[in-house]
């Protein structure tokens, strides 16, 4: 009875490709850069160099952290999920706060609440995409617990 | 009269997704089109076209999808009522 026509809905980038890994880990290069920091002794010149290394890390993980979570909050979420997930805001701002506070300082306590708001944001993007989540701890230093999709 | 589409692309996800299917009707020159009606239109270099109304002033349907990377009015600029072909009823 109907002839099928296929009609356009295209974009000028692949768009669609979103992931929260990328910011889950920046967040544990933020903790591990921490780590390091907090670890790191003595106060010859190797150990200058090893800490203004783990300074600029931390700075550049802990802003590669706050852009990710932005574009995935700007571009992919939209008011139909935001309705199913009205705490997505509060999660997205605690996210823009941590991770200033993290670059200010090097208190651990910071940064764990940043790998965990961020695991909260992974759990509602891949509840979002209807794909289940598990806690693991991540196979690597800092070995904190992260959100992965069941796959 | 009746027309069912079948969408390629996620420029208006997450109202229709890549895949899903759209029945429209025929947009006639007495058709009314509001705010946030969903069309299907031509344009020459991209061919059969579906967007959302966002913006409408006199004969100028300013279309758009939801993707900031969407290809919509942005790129080519207003549509007028007669270049609307299908206003979609339902997705199923």
């Amino acid at each position: 009875m109907f002839k099928l026509k296929e009609v356009k809905a295209h974009c000028d980038v692949p768009c669609g490709i979103y992931d929260p890994i990328v910011a889950q880990i920046a967040a544990l290069s933020v903790l591990r850069m921490i780590d390091l920091m907090h670890a790191a002794e003595g106060h010859d010149v190797d150990y200058h160099n090893s800490m203004a290394r783990y300074v600029a890390v931390k700075e550049s993980e802990a802003i590669k952290c706050k852009e990710e979570i932005r574009i995935i909050w700007g571009d992919f979420i939209k008011p139909p999920q935001i309705a199913e997930n009205p705490e997505i805001h509060t999660i997205v701002h605690n996210i823009m706060m941590l991770g200033g506070a993290v670059k200010q300082h090097t208190s651990r306590d910071k940064a764990m609440e940043l790998l965990s708001e961020v695991n909260k944001f992974t759990e509602i993007f891949w509840k979002i995409k209807g794909v289940k989540t598990k806690v693991a701890k991540s196979p690597y230093a800092p070995n904190e617990d992260v959100v992965y999709p069941v796959l | 009269m009746l027309q069912i589409f079948r969408i390629s692309g996620d420029s208006l996800y997450p109202y229709y997704k890549n895949g899903q299917r759209v029945l429209g009707r025929k947009v006639f020159s007495k058709t009314n089109i509001k705010l946030n009606d969903t069309v299907v239109f031509e344009k020459d270099s991209y061919g059969l076209m579906i967007k959302q109304v966002k913006f409408i002033e006199n004969n100028a349907y300013f279309v758009e999808g939801t993707s900031p990377s969407s290809i919509d009015s942005r790129n080519f600029g207003a549509l007028t009522h007669k270049e609307l072909k299908y206003k979609v009823l339902f997705k199923f």
